[in-house]
């Protein structure tokens, strides 16, 4: 009976591996060359419709960031005093102005860059981990990269910050809207930010 | 007495150097920190940054990156001795080869053959060494033209000098040397000004910028979470 047991554990353990959400980095990994792909396919058609582009970013790549715990992140201590509608309108909203901000980048740049990723190790029951890589530039250096993730409520591994060269989306913006927070309120901010992702332009004319 | 006056002088210093997340730092001196970033953005405006930028186009990609390793290489004592200082000997060995290599078969320091040999670069300094130690940031400072930096940084900086060429070049060369340093440095952040012009707040974005970025470096990229993100909310 014992003869049996062993290989029978395996094969159960192998097809429960095989069910099992890929592993952080290959998320990313996999993540990265879908939209990429997509991109060289329908390069002239993206650019010529950027509407149409936000919202293929908005289902390939959104999904794999956890925007809810990241808005949570970037409000901070303000998160707490906030109530469900405001919690919902901000990562809304701040999502949006993410992916008007960064989308165009990702479309002008999606083919000058290679990503070299390091090998990652994570204990089986690991509830965070952060995926680091490399981005190889022509003629400039190697930009150091790293996404913060821990398992969203699908089980998927998620995104919630992206760290360049030690300096946290995250912590970036929490320190922005506190200041914003503190002069107008969280409403106040609510509102910049749905006002269109221009916000961070806008501002600069006045600093 | 002038002992005992300056280990009160620190022990105060230290004192103030509480450890607090980058976006919610201490900065109790905020009024005449932002009248000095105004300040120095407008010499950086109407000095650095065209000089800078000048080089970048004037002086050819090749010359400049000679200069680049050329600094980089006068910095390894200071990278083998703060290595040695935060219990990294084999990170010491490593810069101590970098500096015999680059010095030599890299023409002093022009060329980098070392990290091609696998002996990549680091980025040590007493400031954080001292944050090794446990020493948080303190106050955030803005200084005159010399920027950013916190209490635990400046102290840091007093140290550097012994380990800078400061004290061994005659100041009629490290003058030269330290502007040509500054300028090379600056011209490889011309990119980062339209971040610094579109933030909503300038000040605070330079301010969270700087004290991450020494925070990932305290921690050679791996900042314990509570200090990285401070009141997640939860």
């Amino acid at each position: 009976m014992k003869r049996f047991l062993l290989p029978l554990l395996l094969i159960l353990s192998l097809g429960s591996a095989q069910a099992a959400p890929l592993a952080p980095d290959a998320t990313v990994k996999q993540a990265t060359e879908e939209i990429r792909d997509l991109i060289r396919a329908n390069h002239q058609a993206y650019s010529a419709d950027k509407a149409k582009f936000y919202a293929v970013v908005d289902q390939q790549l959104v999904p794999h960031f956890d925007v809810r715990y990241i808005a949570q992140l970037v409000l901070g201590k303000n998160w707490r005093t906030a109530n469900e509608d405001q919690r919902t309108r901000f990562a809304n909203a701040f999502k949006n102005s993410l992916i008007r901000s960064y989308a165009d980048a990702l479309l002008e740049n999606y083919d000058s860059v290679e990503a070299e990723f390091q090998p990652l190790r994570l204990a089986a029951d690991a509830n965070d981990a952060t995926v680091r890589a490399k981005l190889i530039r022509k003629n400039a250096p190697p930009v150091n990269l790293a996404f913060a993730m821990r398992p969203g409520s699908d089980g998927e591994w998620k995104i919630y910050d992206v760290i360049i060269e030690n300096l946290s989306l995250v912590t970036n913006f929490r320190s922005q809207f506190n200041a914003e927070i503190k002069k107008s309120g969280l409403d106040g901010l609510i509102q910049r930010v749905e006002s269109g992702g221009d916000y961070l332009k806008e501002s600069a004319k006045g600093a | 007495m002038n002992f005992r006056f300056l280990s009160l002088a620190l022990a105060l210093a230290v004192s103030a150097c509480a450890h607090t997340p980058p976006d919610d730092p201490s900065d109790p001196l905020e009024p005449f920190n932002r009248a000095m970033f105004s300040f120095n953005r407008g010499a950086d405006r109407y000095v650095l940054r065209p000089v800078a930028r000048s080089y970048g186009e004037v002086v050819p990609d090749l010359a400049q990156r000679g200069v680049s390793n050329f600094f980089n290489n006068l910095k390894e004592p200071r990278n083998i001795v703060n290595g040695l200082l935060q219990g990294k000997p084999l990170q010491a060995a490593s810069d101590t080869g970098r500096f015999l290599l680059n010095s030599t078969a890299g023409f002093a320091g022009l060329m980098d053959v070392a990290t091609d040999a696998g002996m990549p670069r680091h980025d040590e300094d007493f400031g954080q060494t001292l944050g090794r130690y446990g020493i948080g940031p303190g106050w955030y400072l803005m200084l005159p033209l010399l920027g950013p930096t916190t209490n635990r940084d400046l102290m840091g900086r007093g140290g550097d000098y012994y380990t800078g060429t400061g004290p061994y070049v005659e100041d009629s060369v490290d003058l030269p040397m330290t502007a040509l340093d500054l300028v090379d440095t600056r011209s490889r952040y011309l990119s980062a000004d339209s971040l610094i012009d579109n933030a909503i707040d300038p000040y605070i974005f330079v301010r969270t910028a700087y004290l991450q970025q020494r925070l990932g470096k305290v921690y050679d990229g791996n900042p314990p979470r509570e200090l990285m993100y401070g009141d997640e909310g939860d």
